[in-house]
């Protein structure tokens, strides 16, 4: 039992005395190992500070995604570049209500879907108006899709579209520029020469960093039915899918159903376009492993110069205790306690060097952080940033300290000893 | 028998040139021996202290330590028998200037492995007593005089119980009233049992062993017994084999 333990002791106890020696070493000669490790500094500061910028970015877009809603699809008329429809006018190109009828049923992944359309009109109330107001026609579904809650009154309803009725949600913005008072409901607004009731108000479209500015919050809504009815307008379709994962399959349910609906032969190209925002998440993804892997690339180049000044430095203290290593021999240091001491050497000064570099990256991502503007207030360096720096740190280590250690291992113990 | 070298030779290459820095060397050394080999620089004591210390291999002929042939060792081999078998007393000291005297001595305990922390320290302190040192625990070598440094160095040597102490010009470094103090210490170990081979030029540190042999030319010219008897005046008899 003793016999079998010994060989695992001995390695510990060889391993423990090596680190104290190493760091014994380290503190001896402050300056010159400061030194030697800026390479590796350098080289795991700026991989933590880009990581870190990358996931703060990372964390906000999705944020935005979210606040967005990534199962979101929409189905926006397209003009085909190419093909016959290339000369269709703009009637044969533009969805019809009707085009929409049975969607729910064809398409099992679909959760939902409203109706839109989108203009941009001046709205009066009394001697106040809004030039440039977002006047959206919507589905009572328009509520079960978007999550923006009814604030004051109530939400539209079948009846508001099937009737057609002139009435309208607004956002507290346009109460507030409207000088209407809390309780607006009943009140009356203008709108092309129109008249709507007020029946309810809408919170405001939630201001979401890098896509804020997508569209103003001075929004009014009413009936997809009455806006149809009232202004014969371009209409497109937001739809939501049961679950984000089912995107992909939702999309070809979609593209099936309307090339049917819109009686696309086998061979004519799509004359309508479905817009996901899951996929530009996965573009931002694929941006980022682009932009890991650019970093990575300087990184690496960093770490080897690093590398090579490791080795330099260990290829010295080698030679200065040329002594030492062939006294240690003579007291029976077996080639790969020796081998191992230097090659502790070499990791411990590398992962030194690795810590200052945390250090480093973690003072170069508080300040990008507090860069106004950037929208990189949520970076922060992952754990597994720190792991794999001191991974990369330590692998640098054995590769360059494995040449001196094996110098230092192979000497012979008798001309060491008489080494000056 | 301890030591058993047969017709051992050690060639050295230089450029084209063969030098036979050991030439047919046949010794035996019993256990509790005292010796001293003398000669001329060049003469190959030297060679034979690093073959006897398993620092050198021999060219030809066998080496058998305690019954076992270290010949055929590998280097890590080698290694083990010079950390259990032998301790070195070097003219120089060679103690690491980073490490203090107890430290120094535990150096050999840590590559034997299989010691504890605590049975390390106990051990080289105990070593560091029995050469006279008890103050000297702490100090670092550069704090130490001549002798206390070679002291040090010894305890280090004894600290694995060696079965041979091999002392390369161990009193080179210091003045004579030190040597003769380091040699008093020698005489003690011998009289406790220590085997102890000892390289020097100085007829009068020679004195202290019981058995001097002469070496010239890579061979051993002759083979004195000084008797186990101390203190006998210089140039005793010579019994040659």
């Amino acid at each position: 039992m003793i016999r079998l333990l010994a060989a695992p002791l001995l390695f510990v106890a060889l391993l423990l005395q090596s680190i104290r020696l190493a760091l014994g070493q380290i503190w001896a000669n402050k300056m010159r190992s400061t030194l030697t490790t800026v390479g590796i500094v350098i080289g795991v500061a700026s991989v933590t500070a880009v990581i870190a910028a990358l996931t703060g970015l990372r964390a906000k877009v999705l944020k935005d995604f979210e606040t967005l809603g990534t199962n979101k699809i929409f189905i926006v008329p397209h003009w085909p570049r190419e093909g016959k429809f290339r000369h269709f006018n703009w009637r044969q190109i533009r969805f019809q209500p009707k085009q929409f009828e049975e969607l729910l049923e064809r398409c099992p992944s679909i959760e939902d879907y409203t109706l839109m359309t989108d203009r941009s009109q001046t709205v009066y109330h009394g001697v106040h108006n809004i030039d440039g107001a977002r006047v959206n026609g919507i589905n009572p579904s328009w509520h079960r899709i978007e999550n923006r809650s009814v604030i004051a009154g109530r939400p539209f309803t079948l009846m508001d579209e099937e009737n057609g009725w002139q009435v309208c949600l607004i956002t507290p913005e346009v109460r507030d520029e409207l000088r209407l008072d809390r309780d607006c409901m009943g009140k009356r607004i203008v709108i092309d020469r129109r008249s709507f009731e007020i029946v309810g108000v809408v919170e405001g479209r939630v201001k979401s960093g890098m896509f804020g500015n997508m569209g103003s919050s001075k929004e009014v809504f009413i009936p997809f039915q009455t806006a149809w009815r009232l202004w014969d307008p371009w209409i497109y379709a937001m739809a939501s899918c049961r679950k984000a994962e089912l995107s992909a399959e939702a999309q070809a349910e979609l593209r099936f159903f309307l090339r049917q609906s819109r009686r696309l032969g086998p061979g004519d190209p799509d004359t309508f376009r479905l817009e996901v925002i899951g996929e530009y998440l996965k573009m931002f993804n694929k941006m980022a492993v682009m932009i890991t892997a650019v970093a990575g690339g300087v990184v690496g180049i960093s770490l080897l110069v690093g590398g090579v000044g490791i080795m330099n430095i260990m290829l010295v203290s080698v030679s200065e205790r040329t002594r030492e290593i062939g006294l240690r021999k003579a007291v029976g240091a077996k080639p790969s306690a020796i081998l191992l001491q230097f090659l502790v050497e070499s990791i411990v000064l590398c992962l030194f060097g690795g810590l200052l570099g945390v250090l480093m990256g973690q003072g170069m991502t508080s300040m990008i952080a507090k860069i106004p503007g950037a929208g990189l207030d949520m970076a922060y360096i992952p754990l597994w940033a720190i792991g794999l720096s001191f991974g990369f740190a330590g692998s640098v280590g054995v590769f360059f300290g494995m040449f001196p250690a094996i110098k230092a291992a192979r000497l012979d113990p008798i001309d060491a000893l008489r080494h000056e | 028998m301890l030591i058993q070298l047969k017709d051992v030779t050690r060639v050295y290459r230089v450029g084209v040139e063969r030098i036979h820095a050991l030439d047919g060397i046949n010794l035996e050394v019993k256990s509790n021996e005292y010796v001293a080999v003398m000669g001329a620089s060049g003469s190959g004591k030297s060679t034979l202290m690093n073959i006897l210390g398993c620092l050198d291999r021999c060219s030809g002929g066998t080496y058998e330590l305690n019954g076992h042939n270290t010949t055929r060792l590998s280097s890590g081999g080698l290694a083990h028998v010079r950390n259990t078998q032998i301790g070195f007393v070097f003219q120089s000291f060679e103690l690491l200037p980073r490490l203090n005297a107890l430290k120094n001595v535990e150096l050999p305990l840590i590559y034997a492995g299989g010691n504890t922390w605590l049975t390390r320290r106990t051990r080289a302190k105990e070593k560091l007593v029995s050469v006279g040192l008890s103050g000297r625990i702490k100090h670092r070598p550069n704090q130490l005089s001549g002798g206390e440094k070679q002291r040090v160095a010894i305890a280090r040597a004894l600290s694995n119980n060696p079965s041979i102490l091999l002392a390369d010009e161990p009193t080179g470094n210091l003045d004579s009233r030190t040597s003769r103090d380091i040699m008093v210490l020698f005489d003690e170990l011998h009289q406790q049992g220590q085997t102890i081979v000892m390289v020097t030029h100085e007829r009068d540190v020679a004195e202290h062993a019981e058995r001097i042999l002469t070496m010239e030319d890579g061979r051993i010219v002759s083979d004195e017994n000084t008797g186990p008897s101390r203190r006998t005046p210089a140039n005793g008899g010579a019994d040659d084999d």
